[in-house]
Parts: structure tokens; C-alpha cells; sequence
């Protein structure tokens, strides 16, 4: 009988062998639910969350009075589900619309319906026009493409001010990051906070019946408003722009004014830069008519590299990351420690012979000329090295290192701007007396310009450094304030008195030196002509920067102006024939706007002056000759004797009028001086000041209780278009504008 | 014997009480978790979220019915039946594989009524099997009477289930076919030779077929191919792991919204340990395996060989089942089409299911369970040869 067998099978076999089954089925799910609990969970959820961002709306960045400067405005974004889409020819015909009508390439757009995802970006920051062709196209379709294709919310960056300010306030990248400038630096305050909704969905995208979402609201990014204010930016850009296509400089032109009592920026540029709009596009004439003229081929390799060196170039801050050699502007703080230090009395005399012998090195005057017996007021007007050296003498290395220090010059300023570079100077242990003698006169280091702004601000400001800031204020979307840059003063480096006297010298140094002259105003100031370290040699080479800083009013400053041109390319590339006028002129427009008033009494100009004859004699005694009478000398040539003078003699000329003295040198021969009278009718005085001198005529202004702020041309002696000689007087009749 | 037939008839009236509260617990539970697990693919697919449940619910009181009246309806009558009953199912398999167009070959139309051949197929191997092993002439131990004969009868279904193709249907009788056998007392060792052909020609099968190689790949791998050829496994998993001890709660399975693929059917044992977690998965697994060892206890008091043999073949279908669903959904083997038993949704399923628990209920009527000692029960089962002889 076989029974017994196969009921213990029965019996016993089966029900042992299914139970372990069962206990190692319990075991494997113990293993699955408990032990990898954690991975399972995770990949799950990752699988079924939903989070969805959304985006905070980016700050804005507006001028002190509130003037937007960049903006965000809504504009829209293509969204797709690529798992929605059923067949191939649903595919193609989405990837065809899409790319026709969003002007992508169709290959990209067919690879993303591709995907088995329910949330793929397709384009964002689309215009209105585009998100509702999107729009239509899906309502068109019925409900074919409903669950797959739709159009959101996004946000797009504006700069309604194109290229004002542009290096300044820098760009945002394509997901609203702040690539440079302040949109960079400032990045925490501009770009808020994003919200997110956080949902449980179903594999084909719905939401699940029972509550699974989470809010967290957005919170939008912060205002920045500068203590840049856009009128006097305008004012800045406008000059420098002439300049430098009048002056046809081959690098870039720059300008800074700054509030002297507070150490507000109050407008910063540099020239050529860009349109914040197309940060990646040069918009400059000048430049893209002389890449085409050197490369000819647009297509060309060495046309694009060339193109894409320039516009990273002028992208930068030239203010704030470009270092120069400050040249004779320096010779503010030499003087200012010798005053401070009571080191020379105002009455001493210097002498110059034009050259000074100073061991190892001789230094000469740049002008060429000898300044003969001179006070220390007349060696700051005539800029004269020689006297600076001795001067420098006596302040010693140690003290000069140490006010170097104090005024600011071996450290960033910290104004609150990416990309500040730091100075280059000597080690006080290891600088030597010829290193001395040298940066007495703003050579052998180098500085940013918004450092010698800062360090001539605080003269002008009765030697208190105050700490320059760009940044006034961040304030949240309900107005209120984040916050609040207040005017801080730093240190007080030199005295009052000493300022005062320095103050003095400033404005001699511009009535004496005409070109930074402005009528009715009292302009302290001191122009630079350093020369360029050449890349190539690590010399001094030909190339220049001519550069001129101011503040006004004399008596009670307000602002203070650089202006500097790096490689003019004009026959005469001095500071004090380039950028004193550029700076006089927008002073003029500046005060004008601040409504400082001009004050005529005493003022000398309409003095008439009888031009004498000075054919024949020497350069040197020409020049002396005239600027005795208060007119400015413009030697052309370098020949030793004067061959023509232009207005000719006993012309009637007013003073700080300029004749134009032409050596006897071969250059000369066959110039062609005639030039055409500009228009000057409906402008502002400053402006036809400018206009005639750029044309290389003189002017005669002409007008009753004459108010710089409100009086424009009305008239004018010789018409516009004429052909005349140059140095040709222009009387130009001004009255109050009317409004 | 007329005697004991009578004295056993008196005590007809109680089927086995464990046993049918076993049977209605899962049935209960499943029905519960259908409810849940089908929810979302019923609302996507027919637009109503009662539509499994409905239809199941139906199916459950059917299958009560017909539980009902199995477990009164005499064992001793499939004796005549099993042999027609086997050749109209074996005629069913042919015809599905004539009349379907379906890719996979499984339904039947009849009068807008549709079921499965092979669930019916089971339960006629079963009878016909238990009829030709119960046979007291048969020399179990013979190789060719007591295991070939046998194993054709159940191959011949295996080979029609598989070629329709349902492979696990067809293992799933293979299976069904060898338990009876070695239950019936076959010698084991004449079977090894026939194993190791098995494994061989698996293995052998394994090597030639690259789909094959790519499955056994992406079981062990489900990573690799988490949308394409892993993503059943690999969704099934994710809803067992967020599970944890305890679960997330009744309903609140996240996994059933379209991330498995057949949530109220073979994966409906995923969304449970989701929602419940593994304390109750534990539980249902342990009313499984009562549910089996009870069963194979009324078998080994069953009145004869012929209904002892029934029982084995309806517990271990019940069993191999239950343990190939819950291996396959857990990842231990590959993923392969087989339902679980009292969860799943399917009619035919349900209803045959109920009907083979009838058929054990039934022969529970007649088993010595309580009063009878071990020893009575073996000599019950001696008279009952005997009797088999006469009928037969």
C-alpha cells in the first residue's frame, strides 16, 4: 500500500513546503515595504510630485527721482506635455507649427515631443502676438493638443534706456540671473523669492481626488533706486559721445560726476557701450564702420573675433575696472600734503628752467617751455613738474606713501559695483625717491577713476572723505524701505584751511588755463595728459589720456567732474585742449540743472581785446604776448618761429578768446584754415561756446541780465554754413527763452 | 458501508467552518481592495469608478451561489462527469484558438457573454487527473502510468493555455498537474531525469531566444529600463516600498493612478501593501496559508482518493497561484501575467474560484476533521478504494 506515502505528502509535504513559501514571500516583502521603504518612497514621489516654480518678478532699477532704468513686464511662455501626444503625425504637425511660428528650428522642437515628460519649456519671453497664435492653434484643434500644449505666465526684462547708464546697470541672463553690473551685484535684492506649488499627480498629469497641494507665494524682488540721476547721465553721455567723435579717440571716453558732500554717484560712463536690450550686439557706428573698413567680410573669422573682443570691451565699467596713470590731476594731492604740512609758504618762489636734475633722473615741464620764477599757485596753474619734484622732495617718501593711503588710493572704494580693480603702487619699504618724484606728477602708478573722483571730492568737500555709494536705496514691493544708504564721511584727511588754499589754486589753475573756464561760474580744477603704459614695450609709449577733474562752485562745491579720453587721435592730445573743455562744458549744463545760478558781476569776458602782431617772433614769445592780453595761444606746428597767426593782426578780439599761432614748420605749408560757421540759433550758450571753439572760432556773447539756465542764441553775426577763416570772432545775441 | 455512508450523511450538514470563513475573509478583503485599487483606471477607462467593483460585486454573489451549490452538489457524480467535462474544455481551448482575434487568445464570446476556457480548464485537469490517479489499479509508482500518462493528460491543457499564449497559465497547470502526482505517490526520483530535461531545455531556451535573455535582464534590472521594459516591475515596486510598515491609509494609494498598469487585476496585491502597508499584508498572507494548510488538511481526511486528490489539486491551484502573483508583483520573479486569487478582477475567475472552494466545502462534509482520530481516518480512506471500484 502506497497510501501512507502519499498522505504524508498531503499531510505534511505540501503544507510545510507552501508555508515556507509564504514565510519567505513575507520576508521579501518585509524587505521591499520596511528595508528599502526609503528608496522606493522617494522614487515614487519623485515620479508623482508635481512642483511647479513660480517665478518671483524681478525688482526694478530706477534713477533717484524714480526714472526706470530696467524693468520687469510679463510676457509669455510655450509650455509642452510631451506625453500627451499620441501619434507621429501629431508630433510632426506640432513641431511644424511650433518652429514656423516661434521661428525655432524644427529639429529641437521635434526632439522635445519626443520626450516622455509632462513638462517641457519650448520658449519663453514670447510676446503677446506669439502666445496667442499658440493660443488659437490649440482652440483650433479642439481638444486634440489641449492636454499637451499651452502657453504661461513669464516675465521679460526691459531697459527702456537702451544704452544710458548701460555699464552701469549691467543685464540679466535667459533665466533672469544678473549677469553684470548691478543686475549682478545686487542680485540678492533684485530677484525675490520664488513660489512653489507642490502637487501629487496622476501618471497622466490630473490631480489626485484628495488634497495633495502646497502653496508658497512668491515674494518679488526688491526696487534699487541709484543716487544716479538720469538728466545729469544724459547731460554726460551727450558730451562724451561728441567728444569722442570729434577727438576720434581709439579707445573708449569716460566720465564720472559725483555729489562732493555726500559721495553720491550722481552719473557714470563710459563710450562706446552698448544697448542693455542686445547686450551681445555692438549699436556703434564709429566701431562697425571701422571693423568692416579693416576686415571687409562681415562673415569673416577675424571680423567676428574682432567684433566679439569689442563688445566684451565695451561692456566694461571703464570708471570702475580700468586702471590709468592720473598725470598731472594728481598734483591735487601732492599739493595738498605740502599745504597740509606746511611744508612750502605761498610766497616762496620756485624756478624752472624746464628741466630739473635730480641725481639718477632729470624731469622736465611737458610743456616744453621754462616757467621761470613761479609761486606754488603758478607751479599748480602751470602744472609745472619741476617745482613738483622739489615740492615732492620735502614731503618725503613715508608721508606721501601714508596721505596716498589716507586719500584712498591703495584701496577699492567700495562704491557698489561689480568689477572694481585695485590700484597698483609702490611698497612703502622699497619705493625710492625717483619713484617719488615721479608720482608727484601722477606717474609710474595707477589708479581707477572713481578712486581720484572720491580722493578729489574730499578736497573739495574740506577734506572729509566721504564714502562713495551708487546704491541710494532698495525698497520692497509695499514701499517699504529695505535699505537706506546714508552719506558717510570717512576720514578727514587735510584741514579746512588747507583746502581753502588748495581751492584757491584750482580756480586760478582754470581762470589762468581758459579752456575749463565757464563764465559766470567759479570752476576749481586741474587738467592731466598721462601717457600709457605701452603694452607691448612696458614703457611709456605715444599713447595719451587726457583727462581733466573739477568741482564747483568754487566757494561752496557741489559736484565734481573726470572726464578722461583715452588716445585721442587729434593733432593736439593735452588734457588742457581736449578734456577741459569737455568737462567745462558739461559743469556748465550740470549746474545749469542744479539750478545754481551763474554770477556775471566782474565777470571780464565781454572785454574787447585788439589781437597784436606776433609774425616773425618767437613761439615762446608769441604765446607770452597773448595770454598777457587773457587770450588762449594754440601753437600749431613745431617750428621755432610764428609764420601766421589767425585772426590777424588788430583784430578785435574778447578776452579768453584763442588765436591760433602757426609755426614756420613744413607741416604747415598748403593747411587749408577755412571752416564752416555752425548753427547756433535756439542753443544755450555752453553749447555755442562749444560748437564755435570745436569749429576753431571765437565767440562773442551778447545779451542783457544774462541767465545761464534760461537763455538761449537768437542771433548770430555770421550765418550759419559760411565759409570763414579760422579764429573769426562769431557775435552771438542771447535772451531768455521763451516759453 | 451503507452504514457509514449514513452515519456520515448525518453529519453532512456542516461543511468545514474554518475553511469557509477563510474563504470569505479574502474574498471580503479582496473585494475592498478592488474597490479601491481599480478606482482611477475605472473612471479613466469606462468613465464610471464603480465599474470594476460593480461587476465584481456581481460576480461575488454569483459565486456564492454557485459555492453554495457545489458544496452541496455530490463529489461522487464528477467521478462520470470529469471525462466529459475535460473534453469539452480541451474542445473550448481549441475553439478559442480558432475563433479569437485577439493577440492573446484567451476570451470567448458567447451572446455578448465573455469568459476564459482556461479558468474553466483547470478545475476539468483537476477532476480528470484525480479520477485517473485515484484509480486503485493504477501502479503510481510505475514511470510511465504514474507519471507520463498523468502528465498528459495535464499537458494537453498546458500546451493549449500556452500556446494561446498565456505561459503562466500553462505553468500554472503544469504545476497544478505535478503536486497531484507526487501527492498520488509517484516516485520522485523517476522525475528527476524529467526535471533536469526542464531545466535544460530553459536553459537551452534561454540562450537561443534574446527576448528571453533581455526579460530575465530587465527582472533582475528593472532600473535599466525604468519606461520601457522595467516600468511594470519597477512601478510595482515603488507602490509596495511606499508602503512601509503601515501603509498610507485605505484609498489613499497614489501608485493606482495610472503608474501600474493593471492596478485592479494582477497588480492589485501592490496597491493593498501600499495602502495598508506590510503588518496587513503579513495578515492576508497568513489567511492564504491557513486557507492552504487547512485545505490540504481536509484532504488528508478526505472519505476517498478521489476527493483527496480533488482538494490537493484545488489548494495548490489556490496556492501556486497566490505565491507566483505576490512573487511576480514583488519583483522575485519575472513579470508575467497571472492573477491573484479573491483580489483580482475577473468574472469567470471568480466564479470557477468559488465553485472549486464549493467543490472543497463539499468534500469537507465528509472528511473525519474533528471527532476522528488519525488512525480512523486512514482506515476511512481504506474502504474507500473499495467503493471506488464498484462506482467506477
Amino acid at each position: 500500500m502506497n497510501m501512507p506515502s502519499s498522505n504524508n505528502r498531503v499531510r505534511y509535504l505540501w503544507p510545510i513546503v507552501f508555508g515556507l513559501l509564504f514565510l519567505g514571500l513575507a520576508g521579501w516583502l518585509f524587505r521591499i515595504q520596511v528595508i528599502l521603504h526609503d528608496k522606493y518612497e522617494s522614487r515614487a514621489l519623485d515620479q508623482q510630485t508635481w512642483e511647479i516654480t513660480v517665478d518671483a518678478k524681478r525688482g526694478s532699477i530706477k534713477d533717484v527721482n524714480g526714472v526706470v532704468l530696467a524693468r520687469s513686464a510679463s510676457a509669455y511662455q510655450v509650455l509642452m506635455a510631451p506625453s500627451q501626444l499620441d501619434s507621429e503625425e501629431e508630433r510632426v504637425e506640432l513641431a511644424t507649427f511650433l518652429s514656423e511660428t516661434l521661428g525655432l528650428s524644427y529639429d529641437s522642437v521635434y526632439e522635445k515631443t519626443t520626450k516622455k515628460s509632462q513638462y517641457i519649456v519650448i520658449k519663453r519671453r514670447i510676446e503677446s502676438a506669439e502666445a496667442d497664435a499658440v493660443v488659437k492653434f490649440v482652440s483650433e484643434n479642439k481638444k486634440k493638443y489641449s492636454d499637451a500644449l499651452w502657453v504661461s505666465e513669464d516675465t521679460k526684462r526691459y531697459y527702456p534706456l537702451g544704452n544710458l547708464l548701460s555699464t552701469v546697470v549691467g543685464f540679466v541672463g535667459t533665466d533672469n540671473q544678473g549677469l553684470e553690473g548691478l543686475e549682478y551685484y545686487y542680485e540678492q535684492y533684485l530677484k525675490g523669492t520664488p513660489g512653489k506649488i507642490t502637487a501629487i499627480r496622476t501618471a497622466s498629469g490630473s490631480s489626485l481626488p484628495f488634497e495633495t497641494e502646497s502653496y508658497q507665494d512668491a515674494v518679488d524682488g526688491y526696487d534699487l533706486y541709484l543716487t544716479v540721476d538720469v538728466q545729469m547721465q544724459y547731460i554726460l553721455e551727450k558730451y562724451i559721445s561728441n567728444a569722442r567723435v570729434e577727438h576720434n579717440v581709439q579707445s573708449r571716453i569716460g566720465g564720472v560726476i559725483m555729489n562732493v558732500k555726500t559721495g553720491a554717484i550722481l552719473a557714470m560712463s563710459s563710450k562706446p557701450d552698448y544697448d542693455l536690450n542686445a547686450p551681445f550686439a555692438i549699436n556703434d557706428e564709429m566701431t562697425l564702420k571701422q571693423l568692416l573698413k579693416e576686415y571687409k567680410d562681415v562673415a569673416s573669422p577675424e571680423y567676428i573675433k574682432a567684433y566679439n573682443a569689442q563688445q566684451v570691451e565695451y561692456r566694461k565699467n571703464k570708471i570702475i575696472s580700468e586702471l590709468y596713470d592720473p598725470g598731472s590731476t594728481f598734483k591735487i594731492f601732492t599739493a595738498a600734503m605740502a599745504l597740509e604740512e606746511n611744508l612750502v609758504s605761498l610766497t616762496e618762489k620756485f624756478y624752472c628752467r624746464n628741466s630739473i636734475n635730480m641725481g639718477a633722473i632729470t624731469y622736465h615741464c611737458a610743456s616744453g617751455r621754462s616757467h621761470k620764477e613761479e609761486t606754488f599757485r603758478d607751479a599748480m596753474a602751470n602744472s609745472c613738474n619741476v617745482a613738483f619734484v622739489q615740492i615732492a622732495e620735502r614731503i618725503g617718501v613715508s608721508r606721501f606713501y601714508d596721505y596716498f593711503t589716507l586719500f584712498g588710493f591703495r584701496s577699492k572704494t567700495g562704491v557698489g559695483l561689480p568689477g572694481e580693480a585695485a590700484s597698483i603702487f609702490f611698497d612703502k619699504e622699497t619705493m625710492s625717491v625717483w619713484n617719488l618724484y615721479s608720482a608727484s606728477f601722477g606717474q609710474t602708478f595707477q589708479i581707477t577713476p572713481i578712486q581720484l573722483i572720491a580722493g578729489v571730492s574730499a578736497i573739495a568737500n574740506g577734506g572729509v572723505y566721504m564714502q562713495p555709494y551708487i546704491l541710494d536705496r532698495v525698497v520692497d514691493q509695499n514701499g517699504n524701505v529695505i535699505l537706506q544708504n546714508e552719506a558717510e564721511a570717512v576720514r578727514q584727511i587735510i584741514s579746512k584751511e588747507s583746502c581753502d588754499t588748495l581751492n584757491d589754486f584750482l580756480e586760478y589753475t582754470v581762470v589762468k588755463g581758459k579752456r575749463g573756464y565757464l563764465e559766470g561760474y567759479r570752476i576749481c580744477g586741474k587738467t592731466g595728459t598721462s601717457q600709457k603704459v605701452d603694452s607691448s614695450s612696458a614703457g611709456y609709449g605715444n599713447k595719451v589720456v587726457a583727462s581733466f577733474v573739477c568741482f564747483a562752485p568754487a566757494d561752496d562745491p557741489e559736484i565734481a567732474i573726470l572726464v578722461l579720453v583715452d588716445e585721442p587721435n587729434t593733432e593736439i592730445q593735452f588734457g588742457s585742449y581736449i578734456a577741459a573743455p569737455l568737462g567745462r562744458d558739461i559743469m556748465g549744463e550740470c549746474l545749469e540743472y542744479l539750478n545754481i545760478e551763474p554770477d556775471y558781476e566782474g565777470d571780464s569776458s565781454s572785454r574787447s581785446v585788439t589781437v597784436p602782431g606776433v609774425v616773425g617772433t618767437s613761439a615762446d614769445q608769441a604765446a607770452a604776448a597773448m595770454e598777457e592780453l587773457g587770450l588762449i595761444v594754440k601753437i600749431i606746428g613745431d617750428g621755432e618761429k610764428i609764420a601766421r597767426q589767425l585772426p590777424v593782426e588788430k583784430t578785435v578780439l574778447c578776452e579768453g578768446n584763442t588765436v591760433l599761432l602757426y609755426t614756420d614748420s613744413k607741416d604747415n605749408e598748403n593747411l587749408n584754415t577755412t571752416v564752416t560757421v555752425p548753427y547756433l540759433i535756439g542753443k544755450p550758450a555752453a553749447e555755442c561756446n562749444s560748437l564755435l571753439q570745436q569749429a576753431g572760432l571765437n565767440i562773442k556773447v551778447v545779451g542783457e541780465n544774462l541767465n545761464y539756465a534760461t537763455t538761449v542764441a537768437v542771433k548770430q553775426s555770421v550765418a550759419a554754413g559760411t565759409q570763414v577763416e579760422k579764429g573769426t570772432l562769431i557775435t552771438v545775441h542771447f535772451e531768455e527763452k521763451k516759453q | 458501508m451503507k452504514n457509514d455512508l449514513q452515519s456520515r450523511s448525518k453529519r453532512i450538514s456542516s461543511v468545514d467552518l474554518p475553511f469557509l470563513a477563510a474563504v470569505l475573509l479574502l474574498l471580503a478583503i479582496g473585494l475592498a481592495t478592488l474597490y479601491s485599487a481599480g478606482y482611477a483606471k475605472a473612471l479613466q477607462k469606462t468613465g464610471n469608478s464603480y465599474f470594476y467593483i460593480a461587476r465584481q460585486g456581481a460576480f461575488a454573489a454569483g459565486g456564492l451561489v454557485v459555492m453554495f451549490l457545489a458544496s452541496w452538489f455530490p463529489y461522487k457524480a464528477y467521478r462520470k462527469l470529469a471525462p466529459f467535462l475535460y473534453g469539452a474544455s480541451v474542445v473550448l481551448l481549441g475553439a478559442v484558438l480558432l475563433l479569437s482575434n485577439d493577440s492573446e487568445k484567451r476570451w470567448l464570446y458567447i451572446g455578448g457573454f465573455q469568459f476564459q476556457p482556461s479558468e474553466v480548464a483547470k478545475v476539468t485537469v483537476i477532476l480528470l487527473l484525480a479520477l485517473y490517479l485515484s484509480n486503485p489499479k493504477l501502479r503510481v509508482r510505475s514511470f510511465w502510468r504514474g507519471i507520463v500518462f498523468p502528465a498528459v493528460i495535464f499537458g494537453v491543457c498546458a500546451l493549449l493555455v500556452g500556446v494561446e499564449p498565456h505561459l503562466s497559465g500553462a505553468i500554472l497547470v503544469c504545476c497544478i498537474g505535478l503536486i497531484m502526482i507526487i501527492s498520488a505517490g509517484a516516485n520522485v526520483l523517476q522525475m528527476v531525469p524529467i526535471g533536469l530535461a526542464c531545466v535544460a531545455g530553459a536553459v537551452a531556451l534561454y540562450f537561443s531566444k534574446e527576448y528571453m535573455q533581455q526579460r530575465v535582464y530587465t527582472w533582475l534590472h528593472p532600473e535599466s529600463d525604468p519606461t520601457g521594459a522595467g516600468y511594470q516591475a519597477l512601478q510595482s515596486l515603488y507602490a509596495i516600498g511606499s508602503g512601509g510598515l503601515t501603509g498610507l491609509g485605505y484609498g489613499n494609494s497614489r501608485q493606482k493612478y495610472l503608474y501600474l498598469p493593471e492596478p485592479q487585476n494582477d497588480f492589485i496585491f501592490s496597491v493593498f501593501c501600499e495602502e495598508m502597508g506590510w503588518i496587513a499584508a503579513v495578515l492576508v498572507l497568513c489567511i492564504f496559508a491557513f486557507l492552504i494548510i487547512r485545505g490540504f488538511y481536509i484532504a488528508a481526511h478526505a472519505p476517498d482518493r478521489f476527493s483527496s486528490l480533488i482538494v490537493v489539486g484545488i489548494v495548490s491551484r489556490v496556492a501556486v497561484q497566490t505565491i507566483f502573483n505576490i512573487a511576480v508583483v514583488s519583483g522575485a520573479l519575472p513579470v508575467t501575467g497571472i492573477s491573484l486569487p479573491f483580489f483580482s478582477y475577473g468574472g469567470t475567475a471568480l466564479l470557477v474560484l468559488l465553485g472549486e472552494m464549493g467543490i472543497v466545502l463539499q468534500i469537507s462534509r465528509y472528511a473525519t476533521i474533528e471527532k476522528d482520530p488519525p488512525l480512523k481516518s486512514e482506515k476511512s480512506e481504506k474502504q474507500t478504494p473499495s467503493e471506488q471500484e464498484a462506482t467506477v
